[in-house]
């Protein structure tokens, strides 16, 4: 079924902020062979984007198979990198909706905020393949 | 850490190719660091069953290496003002051996603000895995 155009627009803020620890960001650089430090990589941003994405998207209203996503489109702006103690509030907002052959394509954005500032502003396009005929 | 020069860079100017290994247990890390434990990405016989070659690296696995390959040339890890990739093609990881990517790219474009727009190609086993992948990174005057 395809998602309604009633959610384009639709925002959700995450309930909780984020605390970026030492730990995440130490295993985020080693995992891609970059040097240990207290500044994350650029694409690190994606660790609060997606999961957040996943929550919204699995929502009940929604109600999208996360089982059945395929990541086509990826990017970010930058203001400033992550750094180890940023304290990141994270909105989720639809930004578009198509239905193509029984599959849907959201675009997500994802705004990190840290109080009035927004640190890095991400979005993903979604592809959530339709049920196999 | 130093930023490439502004006055150095010109359209056409090249990024260095550079491969990049990728292994099973790179994408174990890569799937505990990001918090993706999608299934595809670690365990062969699920991502057989849904119709893929073999298990493939996560997109934004490749995108952080991509990333890496580009602020590694800059010579800053907070050098990206823009980054974009559109996942073309999955990279193949075999249990035995080594996925292998090679990344090039070149400047594109001079922008103000000692900025410029680089664009980079990304082959694995003879195929282009991203797409569009562009970033606009500072550098110094």
């Amino acid at each position: 079924m395809a998602l309604s155009p009633e959610f384009l627009g639709r925002a959700y803020r995450a309930p909780l902020q984020h605390v970026v620890t030492a730990d995440e960001v130490h295993a985020f650089l080693r995992a891609v062979g970059a040097p240990i430090g207290e500044i994350a990589p650029p694409t690190f941003a994606i660790k609060l984007a997606l999961a957040e994405s996943e929550s919204v998207m699995k929502s009940p209203e929604l109600g999208l198979d996360w089982n059945r996503v395929v990541h086509g489109d990826q990017r970010f702006e930058y203001r400033r990198a992550i750094h180890v103690g940023d304290v990141l509030d994270c909105e989720t907002v639809i930004e578009a909706i198509k239905s193509v052959a029984g599959n849907d394509i959201i675009t997500t954005r994802c705004d990190l905020t840290s109080g009035a500032e927004v640190v890095v502003r991400s979005w993903a396009v979604l592809f959530f393949r339709g049920p196999e005929k | 850490m130093s930023r490439l020069s502004y006055a150095a860079l010109s359209v056409g100017s090249v990024l260095p190719e550079r491969s990049f290994e990728i292994t099973r247990a790179d994408l174990k890390r890569y799937a505990d660091a990001s918090g993706d434990q999608n299934p595809i990405h670690q365990d062969e016989a699920f991502a057989v069953s849904v119709g893929l070659p073999n298990l493939i690296a996560h997109g934004m696995y490749t995108m952080a290496l991509a990333g890496k390959f580009i602020t590694d040339w800059a010579g800053d890890i907070t050098a990206l003002q823009e980054f974009g990739v559109r996942f073309t093609k999955p990279v193949i990881v075999a249990a035995d051996t080594p996925a292998v990517v090679i990344f090039s790219g070149s400047v594109t474009e001079l922008l103000s603000h000692n900025s410029v727009k680089v664009e980079i190609q990304a082959i694995s086993a003879g195929v282009k895995v991203l797409g569009q992948a562009r970033a606009i990174v500072s550098c110094d005057e």
